[in-house]
């Protein structure tokens, strides 16, 4: 277990493996947030003007600035070298919007909707405490894919981050290039330790960057496997 | 302007009065928490997904921070032209394309094959069990991936050289380049991609299968005439979808497995496009450039739409 | 169309549904395998990892 505990102590590998939670957990929230609260409304057929607000978002998915416009766009707002630059330029994720939004629109009864709205509930309190409740398991879904796109990302934050902010692919991408010995890890160590260890960090951090995701997965393959079935089904 | 509401004519209110009971002034009224959930959404996606299409005309001007996006001067064409004038220009395009046309040659019909086999399992249990580790690959970061390719392919005891008795350093040589892109692609993705297929197939009928099974049709009959034919509308969606991408090579990977030894192959336009943009700076150079790509990818997915709408009656668009 | 019988389970299918079960045994196996090879090597000694021995089993 002693390349294991070698990745820990590496600063750099630690402070990757504390970046990539961080930015994995906001990235997360924010991604649930504004999936919901873009696909709720979207999914509430009485809604005016629902139609060209719907292709105001689904052009997006087509046409893009592309990357350097994009990048100015970061940049002129500020953005660059800090974290929210790994999250608001991918806008609020429409593949995900319109799997959520499909999921209301088909999985919700409509009847426990408008009893709720018949007592007096408004729309607020519907989406929270019907709609919310009722999709846990897309929102299951949505979770797990938007932590294995964050926990994974490693462009974004190539073009927009400093190097003490890299999330741990980025730093792993460093170790794995270099070919010396980790001078930071194995100052006292004779050459054959120090060449030793690297190698055994090497195939540990790989590891430590794949588990989390490969543990998690499983528990929501069912749903996923649900969610693309009603995909394929209504085309 | 953030909500756009279609201008409401006489006609059209009296008709949607009719509709729902009530005037459209008194809906969105009614519904304003909805329009106040949009808000957030509306405003990222204008500033960030709007406004760099906006942004893209500094394909056609000398871009200045400075002078901004509108504000910078007009050159029209130069940055096109600078473009197909480069010296690697044409290795750029063939690299591009036989990486697309062989990743996808190569990657495609695996997970259809695998769809068919997996949907024939009598075992439920382990049925589950194979999907679960056919999905795996598609969660590990390419970062972790490439690792790997470098590991098994190392020349100082990979597994590959120590198989083949030999010490070839295969991330310089330009010919396995190709090879090592595709079949890491297939490993990664393959087992992801029987998903759809699966799903497909499951809206079979299993009267259908007891009948064939009757008049004596063996699994493999069964498999060609009845699964065979209810992927084929999504077959071919599949295929259009990948062929409009034919033009935009995913960056990511052929960056993380490039080596200067291999460029050769490995020269492709997206990777291009980032060193030209993010690391020499020459923004409006290379946003002609990614304008280039998209224009090419609209024009593909169009005609290959038509082609398939003709020959099939299945279309995306 | 409901099928009023049920079909037999013969033979025939018990073959395909044997080869069935290896082939997608050893798919699995094959993409299983390089990602047990980084972890039983994240466990070994790194020089038996790159002389060939902890293909299966770590050191």
């Amino acid at each position: 277990m002693e390349g294991y505990k070698a990745v820990f102590a590496n600063s750099d590998l630690f402070n990757g493996f504390i970046n990539s939670v961080k930015y994995t957990v906001i990235g997360t929230l924010y991604s649930v947030i504004t999936v919901y609260i873009t696909a709720y409304p979207l999914s509430r057929k009485d809604l005016p003007g629902r139609k060209w607000i719907s292709i105001f978002f689904i052009i997006t998915m087509y046409f893009g600035g592309g990357l350097i416009p994009t990048y100015l766009v970061v940049r002129d707002t500020g953005l660059l070298n800090n974290m929210w630059a790994l999250f608001l330029p991918g806008g609020v994720g429409m593949g995900n919007v319109i799997i959520v939004r499909n999921f209301f629109e088909n999985n919700i009864p409509k009847e426990l909707m408008e009893a709720a709205e018949i007592d007096g509930a408004d729309n607020f309190t519907v989406f929270l405490k019907v709609v919310v409740p009722l999709s846990r398991s897309i929102m299951a879904v949505i979770v797990v894919f938007s932590m294995v796109a964050f926990w994974n990302d490693w462009f974004t934050a190539l073009i927009y981050l400093q190097k003490e902010q890299y999330p741990f692919p980025l730093v792993l991408r460093g170790i794995l290039i270099t070919t010396e010995a980790m001078s930071n890890m194995t100052g006292g160590l004779g050459y054959a330790e120090a060449n030793r260890l690297t190698e055994l960090v090497k195939f540990a951090s790989m590891i430590v960057a794949a588990a989390p995701m490969l543990i998690i997965y499983p528990f929501v393959q069912k749903y996923f496997e649900q969610g693309f079935m009603t995909g394929a089904v209504k085309g | 302007m953030s909500n756009p509401v279609p201008a409401a004519n006489a006609a059209a209110t009296a008709k949607k009065s009719q509709k729902h009971g009530k005037t459209l002034g008194k809906r969105i009224a009614e519904n304003w928490q909805l329009y106040l959930l949009l808000v957030i959404p509306v405003v990222i996606t204008l500033i960030y997904k709007y406004i760099p299409m906006y942004g893209v005309q500094i394909a056609f001007r000398d871009y200045k921070p400075a002078r901004g996006f509108f504000g910078s001067k007009w050159v029209g064409w130069e940055w096109f032209e600078r473009f197909f004038t480069a010296p690697n220009f044409k290795r750029m395009i063939v690299n591009t394309i036989k990486l697309s046309v062989f990743s996808l040659l190569w990657s495609f019909p695996v997970p259809i094959i695998l769809s068919l086999a997996i949907n024939q399992m009598r075992f439920k249990r382990y049925k589950r069990v194979v999907q679960t580790v056919m999905y795996a690959p598609h969660f590990i970061s390419i970062m972790v991936v490439c690792g790997m390719i470098r590991i098994f392919l190392s020349p100082y005891g990979g597994l590959i050289n120590l198989l083949i008795g030999q010490q070839i350093d295969f991330m310089t040589v330009p010919e396995a380049f190709r090879t090592i892109y595709i079949a890491s692609g297939i490993w990664q993705d393959a087992g992801w991609g029987t998903i759809i297929y699966l799903a497909t197939l499951s809206a079979v009928d299993p009267g259908l299968y007891e009948a064939a099974k009757i008049d004596g049709a063996s699994m493999f009959q069964r498999i060609l005439n009845i699964d065979v034919p209810e992927l084929i509308p999504m077959i071919i969606l599949q295929l259009i979808m990948a062929a409009s991408g034919i033009m935009s090579v995913g960056f990511e990977k052929v960056f993380l497995l490039q080596t200067q030894l291999n460029r050769v192959t490995s020269d492709v336009i997206a990777v291009y496009v980032y060193e030209q943009g993010i690391v020499d700076h020459a923004y409006s150079y290379s946003t002609a450039i990614g304008l280039f790509n998209t224009v090419i990818n609209i024009i593909l997915l169009i005609v290959v739409n038509q082609i398939a709408k003709k020959a099939a009656d299945v279309s995306f668009v | 169309m409901k099928a009023k019988t049920k079909a037999s389970y013969g033979l025939s299918d018990k073959t395909s549904d044997i080869i069935l079960v290896v082939v997608t045994t050893i798919i699995m196996l094959i993409i299983a395998y390089p990602l047990y090879y980084v972890v039983v090597a994240s466990v070994s000694d790194p020089y038996d990892v790159y002389a060939g021995k902890t293909f299966l089993l770590p050191s």
